[in-house]
């Protein structure tokens, strides 16, 4: 009971600590995402600010020059001062179109002089648009066709000066004769100056985000795992230490019946009790063998004790104490031996267990009478022994784990078949360890067919 | 200790161990019915009555907590988990 609440205490620290994580993740994204684009937008500002007071200037001087000229014709055409001849000189000169109003050399310097006095070092287009004939009159320093119709549609340069926010009206003073103009810049590359001191600072967060968000994704990947496999270990130990006290107690029971007087006299029953101890002996040994089992496949650099081997008689040996469990239950093992050539290179003792478990195996998911073969074949990579059984076979979803560690697919609340989980990944361990390999071909109810290779000698002997 | 003929049920499903045990308490003169999975001892259950029941409690088709809980609800048994 009490593991169970720190089980289940620590699986909430674990959910509140990656919550906060992901939390505090998250608001550090946000706050610099909020700082780039605030950062953005200030560029953005300071430059719209720059570029509206620049152009100012340019209408500022463009509308001035036009005002001297003007006074200098006039001052040419009457030398005496009259006021209606003044007014109709001025009228005359306001009206004309507003491209004979400008010098396009003077806009060309002027604008340019003025935005890099604002700093602004940028390409740039600009147009000057009449809006009395509505077409621009000037585009980059050279005058345009005017058009024969109006409301003409706009494309390329044309429309982006149109949409362009850099707009400054030219000879307001000349509205009431229709002859207003603006000037408008357009920036093709101010997108770029507007990142330009941000890009390299938030392609960096960007990175360090993502590497903090892959390790922390990682490390919770990790956590869950381990903790998983801590909590199937520790099944696997209270399996385990019930599984030990069965035999322990057997036996404890037996040599204390075999002490009282009454048993003692009778041959019969002494030879039971022995007979019983050994066997309670030999599952115990069993047991043990299971658990270093698992500490091999946990510890993964075991060394094999390699030598020349007759797979057929360790099999003929495993078969014959298979027979004994499968007979308990009506069974029947049978053997058909086809190999020619049986000698492989490789360790007795795990070869041996090899074929153990998957007849175990045969025998425990056989809920009827067992009936299993076991046969070998000659194959290119070398002896090929099959498995079958006709028990309760697996699902595609089952066959997938079951070289899993601590994965048992037949588990219920009745503990009808015993295990942990444990032989098969022993099993495709030690294959793979002698250059072999492990196939399963099975169908839920009609049974299972496990298929190993071994080869006849092992070439690489790395890790051997 | 002398069990003076009293009746026991013992479900356990090892048979090993169901032996032994069994053995030790005849020894002890006690009336033992050896059942070997819960679904048996249940039946055994329902035929008679006994002073004492002994159950495992992993055991194949029905394990000895669900039996107890039969028992339980029929007659006042004394009850042994192990
Ligand atoms: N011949 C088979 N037929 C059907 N299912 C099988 C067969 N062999 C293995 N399985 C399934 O694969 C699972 C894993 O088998 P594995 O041998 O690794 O463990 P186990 O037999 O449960 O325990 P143990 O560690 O005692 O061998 C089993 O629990 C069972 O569900
Ligand atoms: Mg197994």
């Amino acid at each position: 009971m009490k593991n169970l609440v720190q089980n289940l205490l620590s699986r909430n620290t674990i959910l509140i600590v990656a919550l906060l994580m992901s939390l505090s993740l998250l608001g550090i994204i946000g706050i610099q995402v909020y700082w780039i684009i605030f950062q953005v937008e200030l560029n953005e500002k300071t430059l719209d600010n720059n570029v509206l007071s620049a152009m100012r200037s340019v209408a500022e001087a463009v509308e001035k020059k036009e005002e001297d000229c003007a006074k200098q014709d006039q001052a040419l055409i009457t030398k005496t001062y009259d006021r209606l001849v003044e007014q109709t000189l001025y009228t005359a000169s306001a009206k004309r179109a507003i491209d004979e109003k400008i010098n396009l050399q003077h806009l060309d310097n002027i604008l340019r002089q003025q935005l890099l006095e604002h700093n602004i070092n940028l390409d740039y287009n600009y147009g000057v648009f009449d809006q009395n004939f509505d077409y621009y009159a000037i585009v980059d320093n050279q005058y345009q066709v005017k058009p024969n119709t109006k409301n003409l549609v706009h494309t390329g340069i044309f429309k982006k000066l149109d949409v362009s926010k850099y707009q400054v009206k030219l000879f307001e003073r000349h509205a009431d004769y229709g002859t207003m103009g603006e000037l408008r810049v357009y920036f093709p590359n101010k997108f770029k100056l507007i990142w330009s001191n941000v890009w390299k600072s938030a392609i960096a967060s960007g990175i360090f985000t993502a590497i903090i968000l892959f390790c922390f994704v990682y490390t919770l990947v990790v956590i869950v795992r381990q903790k998983k496999l801590s909590e199937m270990k520790n099944d696997f130990i209270n399996n385990m230490t019930h599984e030990f006290k069965t035999p322990i107690a057997t036996i404890s029971l037996a040599t204390d019946s075999i002490k009282s007087p009454t048993i003692i006299e009778n041959k019969d029953k002494i030879n039971r009790f022995l007979n019983i101890i050994k066997q309670e002996n030999k599952r115990m040994l069993s047991q043990v063998e299971k658990v270093l089992q698992m500490a091999l496949i946990e510890k993964q650099d075991f060394k094999l004790n390699l030598e020349k081997l007759s797979l057929h008689d360790i099999i003929l040996q495993a078969v014959e104490y298979a027979n004994l469990q499968a007979e308990q239950k009506g069974g029947v093992v049978c053997v058909d031996l086809g190999a020619i050539d049986d000698t492989i290179e490789g360790d007795q003792t795990h070869i041996s267990n090899i074929i153990h478990n998957l007849l175990d195996n045969a025998n425990k998911y056989s809920p009827e009478k067992p009936n299993i073969t076991v046969s070998t074949a000659q194959t290119y990579q070398g002896v090929k022994v099959s498995i079958k059984d006709e028990g309760i076979g697996m699902t595609k979803e089952q066959k997938k784990h079951i070289f899993e560690k601590f994965y048992r697919a037949h588990t219920g609340n009745l503990h009808d078949v015993k295990g942990f989980g444990l032989g098969l990944s022993y099993v495709k361990t030690m294959v793979l360890a002698h250059r072999g390999d492990i196939q399963v071909i099975s169908e839920l109810g009609k049974g299972s067919t496990f298929i190993i290779t071994f080869p006849h000698k092992i070439l690489d002997k790395n890790n051997v | 200790m002398n069990g003076n003929n009293q009746k026991i049920l013992l479900v356990e499903d090892d048979q090993n161990f169901g032996d032994v045990l069994r053995s030790y308490l005849e020894m002890h003169d006690y009336i033992v019915t050896l059942a070997t999975d819960g679904s048996i001892g249940s039946d055994f259950l329902r035929k008679s009555k006994y002073d004492l029941c002994i159950f495992d409690v992993m055991m194949p088709k029905k394990d000895g907590f669900t039996l107890a809980k039969e028992l339980r609800e029929k007659t006042r048994t004394h009850l042994l988990y192990f």
